[in-house]
Parts: structure tokens; C-alpha cells; sequence
């Protein structure tokens, strides 16, 4: 496979979501940026954005269950009733993203900085937010969330 | 303008809510008493009723972004669904009150009393001072 820039590789995960994974296998040391991009309803699952830079990127609504998000910058990142059930967002940076009614269930968010997120009807239930900083973060109340962000730092 | 009494007060607040932020500027020192009054979705954007008495007030669904309710006193009160985005709610008494489903966002909590409060699905800043004062809440 040839080497693709970031609008090419943007198509890509927009088409073949299984291809992009296969390319960033072969291209581990590509580093992926799609700042700003539109990626709403986007049908991303089990996509590997690890490490990737998605500044201000709108994924709000994808579809993102069990995807690879590890250390992915998403400061800012519109996330609005996106689906990442079981997604990695360990040491990941979301700080400022927009998470409003996001579903995080189950979702590894273990070290990530959430500082100022709104999180507003999002739901952590079983997340694991081990160490993740929530500081100035927005969240709704209820026994699920409370339990998720016991072990947070606030 | 002429010191007016609680009744007016409330009519005032309901009809002009500038020049009810006016008076209060005026009449710094007066204690305010709306217990027990019913202000159900009323819009109370930028309202300045810290210091006032306000339990048993029926605030469901009241606009009260922005307000200033410091020192305020709504024990018993009914905040359920109500817009509290940015307001000012340092050292207020809500013991027992209802905020199911409230919106808290950038609310400032320092200091307030939260015993026995209703929290569930309300939406709060985590910060330092709202965490701490949110502990005795029912969550």
C-alpha cells in the first residue's frame, strides 16, 4: 500500500474503516492528524486513532464502540451522543470536549485529562476512570456516574 | 423610589426584573421574604435575591441563570429542573431542598449547605469548593 496523507487517509476512515487500520499497521510511525475534521455520524468502529491528533474534531453521533482512542488529543473534540461503548481513551486528552450525552459505558478512560469537559447526560456507568482528571468538568449526577468517578481526580 | 414590602416586592420581581435588581441595589439592607411563593418556570435571569428568605419557594423550572443567591436561604425548596448555570449560590442554605435534574453548570457551591438536598441527575462543575459542599447531598 502507498503512503497517504491525512485528507487521503480522512476518505479513507470515512469508507473502510477496516483498510485505515490495516494502513496504520503497516505506517506505525505515520502520525495521523485530522484536526478539525467532520467525522459526525461517521461509522467508526473498533478504529485505531491511537496516538492520533483530532483537535476540534466533530465526531458527534459516530459510532465509535471498542475504538482505539489511547492517547489520542481530542481537546475541544465534539463528541455529542457519540457511541464508545468499550472505546480506549486511556491517558487520553479530552480537555474542553464536548461530551454531551456521550456513551461512554465500559469505556477505559484510565489517566485521560477530561479538565473542563462537559459531560452533561453522558453515561459512565463501568467506565474506568482511574487517575483521570476531572477537574472543572461538567457531569450529570447519578449513582452510576458518582460510582465511575469515585476513583477520578477532581 | 419608595421602600416597598414583601407583596410588592413580588410583584415586582415577577413583572420587572430590572428595575427589582435596581431596587435591591437601593435598598441594600432590607431582608427579603418570598417563603413559600410560587415561582414555577418564572424567568429570574440575572436575579439579585441573595440575602432573601426563599424555603418552601416552588422554583420548578425557573430561569435562574446567572442569579445571585448568595446567603440565601431555600430550605425545603422545590429547584428541580431549574437552570442554575453561573449562578451565584455561595454560603446558600438548601437543606432538604429539591435540584433533581437542575442544572449546575459553573454554578459556585462554596460554602452552601446541601444536607439532604435532592442532587439526583443534576449537572455540576466539579470543582474543589462544589464537590466538597455537595457531600451531604442525596446523590
Amino acid at each position: 500500500m502507498n503512503q497517504l496523507n491525512n485528507k487521503q487517509l480522512l476518505e479513507l476512515i470515512k469508507n473502510d474503516v477496516e483498510g485505515f487500520n490495516a494502513y496504520r499497521s503497516e505506517y506505525t510511525d505515520q502520525e495521523i492528524d485530522f484536526e478539525n475534521a467532520n467525522l459526525y455520524k461517521a461509522n467508526l468502529e473498533g478504529v485505531n486513532l491511537s496516538g492520533a491528533y483530532l483537535k476540534g474534531v466533530n465526531l458527534s453521533l459516530a459510532y465509535l464502540k471498542r475504538a482505539n482512542l489511547e492517547e489520542a488529543y481530542l481537546r475541544g473534540a465534539y463528541l455529542r451522543d457519540a457511541y464508545l461503548r468499550g472505546a480506549n481513551l486511556e491517558n487520553a486528552n479530552l480537555e474542553e470536549a464536548y461530551l454531551r450525552g456521550t456513551y461512554l459505558r465500559g469505556a477505559n478512560l484510565k489517566w485521560a485529562d477530561l479538565a473542563g469537559a462537559y459531560l452533561k447526560g453522558a453515561n459512565l456507568q463501568e467506565a474506568n476512570l482511574e487517575k483521570a482528571y476531572l477537574g472543572e468538568a461538567t457531569i450529570t449526577l447519578n449513582k452510576e456516574n458518582i460510582k465511575a468517578i469515585k476513583t477520578a481526580i477532581l | 423610589m419608595k421602600q416597598l414590602n414583601n407583596k410588592e416586592l413580588l410583584e415586582l420581581i415577577k413583572t420587572n426584573l430590572k428595575e427589582f435588581n435596581k431596587y435591591r441595589r437601593q435598598f441594600l439592607g432590607q431582608k427579603i421574604n418570598f417563603q413559600d411563593q410560587h415561582f414555577v418556570g418564572t424567568y429570574l435571569r440575572g436575579a439579585n435575591i441573595g440575602l432573601a428568605n426563599l424555603s418552601d419557594a416552588d422554583l420548578t423550572v425557573a430561569n435562574l441563570l446567572g442569579a445571585n443567591l448568595s446567603y440565601t436561604t431555600l430550605v425545603d425548596a422545590n429547584l428541580s429542573f431549574a437552570n442554575l448555570i453561573d449562578a451565584n449560590l455561595r454560603y446558600v442554605n438548601l437543606e432538604k431542598a429539591d435540584l433533581e435534574m437542575a442544572n449546575l453548570r459553573w454554578a459556585n457551591l462554596q460554602g452552601a449547605n446541601l444536607k439532604g438536598a435532592n442532587l439526583r441527575g443534576a449537572t455540576i462543575t466539579l470543582t474543589t469548593e462544589n464537590v466538597e459542599a455537595i457531600k451531604g447531598a442525596i446523590l
